[in-house]
């Protein structure tokens, strides 16, 4: 599967799927003028990838130090998508990641965390 | 539903409203079916409720945290002392700006338009402000622009205060093209601006007077030294009694004799003079273009003001030194050390008559300051003279003088003791006693000052006692000169037999019992059994016009 590679713009963030190394990335802010313009080749190409990797192990990283309230909404079918696969029999370990000093990114990744039952790590740096 | 742009990331929520609008839409509905339809709504309801709860908990960590920004950046905005301001191609100031440009200024800017505020009296200047800021938001090319911008002022005068201005070109919205800005950084150099001038101004005048100091007049010398400024003057001139004023009324009373002096040569002088304060108490004049006519006539100007004011101001004199050359064989610095060469002599030739001035002066001062002592002196002096004529001192020329110099000034130290506690009609409070008691010490500073060290002494020790309790320094016996000791038995009397503010008068025969009565502890014994026994012959002097023997 093609690696899909975005990078950072002002108002996007760096986003790194590697299907080969089975290793997903999202780095850095999100607000862009049309958020679902921009997460849906995303989220596209995760169903696609997810669907072949039951039974497999798969790791996300995500490092988001803003998100608008549209790019907010489109995280969680990010995050709906790993449940659901995860549901599926995938071997996920999603990692967000927190700047120790921020407790605004730390409350925002408690949130996004709650409900979710797949292994969803909050790691403070 | 409405339709908008953010819908498509409702895709999911909108799919499952048209599928319950479309169920309700059939005929038949069977029960059972109706309630499982129900209860998938239900569940899928419950999480859009829980779904949305979440966003609105994100989204409010979320603006909290940007409000917080905000305040943080708009505080360190606002305490920068620098006015931060946007404005577009209508040239209408943005709404965010920081505090100090409101302060700069002084009203509300926004939406003002820029050329507006940054409106001068410099037509050129505000149609060049119009024309780049026009040209600026013309171009597309970020290097043209700067290129532009940095043709504008980067000082100019805002509301008589001095603002440097920096032009920056930033970006405010990535989503808008063309939402280019130009951004001006204000600062107010006003007061730096006043702090320099000061330190400019400082560094070439004296900061007492006002007066050019010696540093810019070294500086000019070499300007000065040109054939159109011949013939050319210099004028030395030295403070008579800076030091008796400093030494007796203190150095406050000194600077303002300082000041009034400055003043004396800025009123006497010509424009074109260029007048400094040279020493401490030396000025000089430099008179381009002055022969010895001119010279000598400011010379006179100085000195019929000095005469004028000298009754106004104790000390108010100067010796002056006037020198003029009709070419440049000599230059302006051996000039000026010509001027001091003529100026000491003046003072040489007329310090006898400038002491005596001073002296003079202090004696009215002291006069005016308590009617008690109009005459007292003269009768001290007029019944010392009578005693001392009993003494081996009267054989002794140098000695009067001495005597007749103590009886004129004993009490001239009061000159600077408060009005108010000389004329005091009630008894005198311990402190004031301390302050009182301070005028043998002035006056023998006073002394030193105009060059008369055994006055000095004698001054010093005119309110000692025979017996050591006396002050300041508790002299006894012969310790204390004998000048002092006959003033003291006699200008006792003298005040005994006149009015005092805060005592009556006493007759003679009363005042000679006082004074026996103090004979060996505050008098020299000897010398008051002299002045009692020979007392209708010391005491019988002819009054002056303006007095009568008490």
């Amino acid at each position: 599967m093609e690696r899909l590679f975005l990078k950072e713009s002002k108002s996007t963030p760096y986003v790194d799927f590697d299907a080969d190394k089975d290793i997903l990335l999202i780095k850095g802010q999100s607000y862009p003028e049309n958020a679902f313009l921009f997460f849906k080749p995303l989220l596209e190409w995760l169903k696609e990838y997810l669907s072949g990797k039951v039974g497999q192990d798969v790791g996300f990283e995500v490092t988001l130090t803003y998100t608008n309230t549209s790019s907010s909404k489109c995280i969680m079918m990010i995050l709906d998508l790993l449940e659901e696969a995860a549901d599926r029999g995938v071997n996920l370990n999603l990692k967000w990641i927190c700047n120790e000093q921020n407790e605004y990114e730390q409350e925002c990744a408690e949130e996004f965390k709650e409900d979710y039952t797949f292994p969803f790590e909050i790691v403070l740096v | 539903m409405k339709d908008h742009k953010s819908d498509a990331i409702f895709d999911d929520e909108i799919a499952i409203y048209d599928e319950a609008r479309e169920y309700l839409n059939k005929e038949i509905v069977n029960k059972e079916e109706l309630i499982e339809k129900f209860n998938q709504f239900a569940n899928k309801y419950c999480r859009l409720i829980n779904m949305t709860k979440k966003l609105c908990s994100i989204s409010d960590v979320q603006s909290r945290e940007l409000k917080r920004r905000e305040i943080e950046i708009n505080n360190i905005l606002d305490n920068s002392d620098q006015g931060f301001l946007t404005f577009g191609q209508n040239l209408r100031v943005e709404k965010e700006h920081s505090s100090e440009c409101t302060r700069i200024f002084n009203k509300r800017i926004v939406n003002q338009n820029i050329l507006d505020l940054l409106h001068t009296e410099n037509v050129d200047q505000n149609k060049f402000f119009a024309d780049t800021f026009k040209t600026v938001f013309n171009l597309q090319d970020k290097e043209a622009q700067l290129s532009c911008l940095s043709g504008l002022p980067n000082l100019i005068k805002i509301r008589d205060n001095y603002v440097h201005v920096k032009y920056k070109i930033i970006n405010t919205d990535e989503f808008e093209e063309n939402s280019n800005r130009l951004m001006l950084v204000l600062t107010d150099l006003t007061e730096r601006r006043k702090v320099e001038d000061q330190v400019l101004f400082l560094s070439f005048h004296d900061k007492l007077t006002g007066l050019f100091n010696r540093t810019y007049v070294e500086s000019i010398i070499p300007q000065l030294q040109i054939v159109s400024n011949l013939p050319f003057s210099i004028i030395m001139a030295d403070l008579n009694a800076l030091k008796l004023v400093n030494d007796v009324f203190g150095h406050e009373k000194g600077d303002k004799l300082i000041v009034q002096a400055a003043k004396v040569f800025l009123k006497s002088c010509r424009k074109s003079d260029i007048i400094a304060r040279w020493g401490g108490d030396e000025y000089l004049i430099l008179l381009p273009g002055a022969d010895r006519e001119a010279c000598n006539r400011v010379c006179e100007n100085i000195k019929t003001m000095f005469a004028k004011l000298s009754s106004e101001q104790i000390g108010l004199s100067a010796t002056l030194g006037g020198v003029t050359i009709e070419n440049w064989d000599n230059d302006i610095s051996s000039l000026i050390g010509m001027a001091d060469c003529v100026m000491y002599s003046n003072k040489l030739m007329e310090s006898k008559n400038n002491r005596e001035k001073v002296i003079s002066s202090l004696e009215k001062a002291m006069q005016s300051k308590c009617s008690a002592y109009i005459g007292h002196c003269e009768r001290v002096e007029a019944i010392a003279q009578r005693f001392a004529q009993l003494l081996d001192l009267g054989r002794e020329p140098q000695e009067m003088a001495n005597l007749s110099l103590l009886a004129r000034l004993h009490d001239i130290g009061k000159v600077a003791i408060p009005v108010e506690l000389l004329n005091k009609r009630t008894s005198l409070s311990e402190n004031e006693m301390l302050i009182i008691r301070k005028y043998p010490e002035i006056g023998y500073r006073m002394a030193q000052s105009i060059g008369e060290p055994i006055l000095a002494q004698s001054m010093l020790a005119i309110r000692e006692q025979w017996t050591g309790n006396g002050y300041p320094h508790g002299l006894k016996g012969d310790q204390i000169p004998i000048v002092a000791r006959i003033i003291s038995i006699v200008e006792a009397y003298d005040v005994i037999t006149h009015d005092q503010p805060n005592k009556q008068k006493m007759s003679h025969e009363e005042a000679l019992k006082e004074l026996e009565r103090c004979a060996g502890t505050q008098f020299d014994p000897n010398l008051l059994r002299l002045f009692l026994d020979n007392a209708d012959y010391i005491t019988n002097f002819t009054p002056f016009p303006s007095d009568a023997k008490g």
